[in-house]
């Protein structure tokens, strides 16, 4: 279903942390397994909103700091459907 | 500023003096409805609160705790505490409503040092009150009271004028988990920092804060909140959360606002050269830009001044400074027009001699940002391990006397004889002095520094012995900082070498639940094959530089 944006958020994570690439899977984690410390989510948060076009709100960014990228992939895909 | 200037020497003095002169200054708070308070509603809130805190049979000497997301209500909590002759401690909200659980048990340590009469919380965050008090178990010796339903009538307010020599407030060491430490500053050492601070900032009345620092840290509370207070200035202020969530808002505010003055660690000044975009806009107001709270990235000066330069930001704002929360916070800086400056120096010898030598191609170097001379009242000197001054240009543990010393650490009597030693306090840090100015390289104990927070590596080594399959005693934690990339790498013992696969996965996600700190490595090898010293005990130094080498597998 989100493939095209599950790639595209991996590509994300890979940027903002390359030393961590072989951890940045679907199934990963963003916080506990990829390693991403909170200023990186943001930054992550905030690259996604500009690849996408989309507005992710304050509420969901705190819910999405230990989401798995699958987790977050399907947050963009609602956002881009609605 | 003429020498003999009255300066206040109580915060709530501070606040009064705020609130009698510049009349039309006070603070913005941009999240909430961008209106301005100007210090004289400040000071009237606060009384009101003081008078809630008072009705609700609070006396002088007792703690608040305070936990509110609202940063009006931080600042309005803060004063009015102080003003009732209470103690408060603020502390952190919880970032999401998802992992309110790891919130609470971390927070709940620095609630059972504090020992509060009471928490105050406000509506957003109100669930974590009774939560926090249960896990500290403080039920029956305190209570948990609602930021917007204290009574507030500032006429029943009885006033009380505190001894400048007792308790102002009490601020929590960030990051550490286990045995938070509480600094106690009285109403003196307070204000001799802030005094310190806006002296040497050469503060002026036209001069607008802008903070987004959280009021939790030194940084937000002594410098940006208190700094304002003490000239009665313009303060700006977002939470950390808005800064970080939109860098290109805070940019605009800072050129609405005309914002002159700014703090804050690396990654603060990072994120607004990664995300900022500012082109197009005039920061041109712009004119202090302090930076400290962990070594300085020497490369990120230059080429936020670079890229800043282009919208009026001066190389000169830049203001490289050291200090930490047990003076209040600043210790030294570069004067305020000066422009910052750094050494290149041989990494080997400073390391393995602590002696400073100029670098030379042929071996690897380190660039050092000098933090500048001390500010009025304060000392610095570099001792070795008997306690005897080292000579210029030898590394060293920094020491500090002067007006702004704590008094100690809250109900610990053991780690305030080790802190402060004959009017001395310890800090733990290596540096050198050169031409009177001071230069951090390192430090002593094994703390670790990841984006101006603090962590024992013993806080992470317990966390990671809950996990099953690693074997006890076993676990080395260390910060590394090589590259662009810095973070905790953890080794760790297998119990079982058969049995090795969820090891990794365990840590991390331990790690980052207990302490919010993602690991960067993590590295297996058997307990024999750990280094340590000839006394077995854990050599976290050794793994770091084998690990920095490519030597640690």
């Amino acid at each position: 279903m989100t493939k095209r944006v599950i790639d595209t958020l991996c590509e994300l994570i890979v940027e903002i942390k390359p030393e961590r690439h072989e951890a940045v899977r679907p199934e990963a984690k963003l916080q506990s397994e990829i390693g991403l410390a909170s200023v990186e989510i943001i930054d992550l948060v905030i690259a996604v909103e500009d690849a996408f076009g989309i507005e992710i709100p304050d509420d969901d960014t705190g819910d999405l700091m230990d989401a798995t990228v699958v987790e977050l992939a399907e947050h963009v895909q609602r956002l881009l459907d609605a | 500023m003429s020498p003999e200037e009255q300066f206040p020497e109580t915060v709530q003095g501070l606040l009064r003096r705020a609130a009698e002169t510049h009349a039309g200054r006070g603070i913005v708070f941009v999240d909430e409805d961008e209106r301005k308070y100007t210090w004289a509603e400040i000071e009237s809130l606060a009384r009101g609160l003081a008078s809630g805190l008072q009705a609700r049979g609070g006396v002088p000497g007792e703690r608040v705790a305070v936990v509110c997301q609202g940063l009006r209500a931080q600042v309005t909590a803060f004063f009015g505490t102080i003003i009732a002759g209470l103690h408060p401690t603020i502390l952190p909200t919880p970032i999401s409503r998802r992992r309110l659980e790891g919130f609470v048990r971390h927070t709940s340590q620095i609630v059972s040092v504090a020992q509060p009469r009471f928490i105050l919380v406000d509506e957003p965050v109100k669930e974590v009150g009774e939560p926090l008090l249960e896990e500290a178990g403080m039920r029956g010796r305190c209570e948990v009271e609602r930021f917007e339903e204290l009574p507030a009538d500032a006429d029943l307010l009885e006033p009380y004028e505190p001894d400048p020599d007792t308790i102002a407030v009490i601020q929590f060491t960030s990051g550490s988990t286990s045995a938070p430490r509480g600094v106690v500053l009285t109403h003196r050492s307070v204000t001799a920092n802030v005094r310190a601070i806006v002296e040497h900032l050469e503060v002026v009345a036209d001069d607008v804060g802008g903070g987004w620092l959280p009021l939790y840290h030194d940084m937000g509370l002594i410098g940006n909140l208190l700094g304002a207070t003490a000239r009665s200035i313009g303060l700006v202020l977002t939470t950390p959360f808005n800064f970080l969530r939109r860098p290109r808002r805070w940019v605009e505010i800072m050129e609405r606002q005309r914002i002159t003055i700014t703090a804050g660690p690396n990654v603060s000044y990072r994120h607004l050269l990664e995300r900022g975009e500012p082109e197009g806009k005039d920061l041109s107001a712009w004119r202090v830009a302090i930076i400290g709270a962990e070594p300085i990235d020497p490369e990120l000066l230059d080429e936020f001044s670079d890229f800043f330069g282009r919208v009026g930001f001066p190389k000169s704002a830049f203001m490289p400074a050291y200090g930490l929360a047990e003076v209040g916070l600043i210790v030294t800086g570069i004067p305020a027009t000066g422009v910052y400056d750094s050494i290149e120096v041989d990494r080997g010898i400073l390391e393995e001699e602590g002696k400073v030598v100029p670098a030379t191609e042929s071996r690897t170097s380190v660039r050092i940002v000098g933090v500048g001379g001390c500010v009025r009242e304060t000392a610095v000197r570099i001792v070795d391990e008997l306690g005897d001054e080292r000579p210029e240009g030898r590394v060293g543990e920094i020491t500090i006397s002067g007006a702004s010393l704590m008094q100690g650490y809250f109900n610990n009597e053991e780690a305030s004889a080790e802190a402060l030693r004959d009017g001395w306090l310890f800090t733990g840090d290596l540096g050198y002095m050169h031409d009177g100015e001071l230069y951090v390289t390192g430090r002593k104990k094994e703390l670790i520094i990841f984006q101006g927070r603090n962590y024992y590596p013993q806080d992470i080594e317990r966390a990671i012995q809950s996990i099953e399959i690693v074997r006890p005693g076993s676990i080395v934690a260390f910060g590394t900082r090589r590259d662009k990339s810095e973070g905790v790498v953890i080794v760790a013992a297998p119990k079982d070498a058969r049995n090795t696969s969820g090891i990794e996965a365990g840590v991390r996600e331990v790690v980052a639940d207990r302490l919010n700190l993602p690991v960067l490595d993590v590295i297996l090898m058997e307990s024999g094959r750990i280094p340590r010293t000839t006394s077995g005990k854990l050599c976290r130094g050794r793994c770091r530089d084998l690990y920095e080498e490519g030597n640690l597998t």
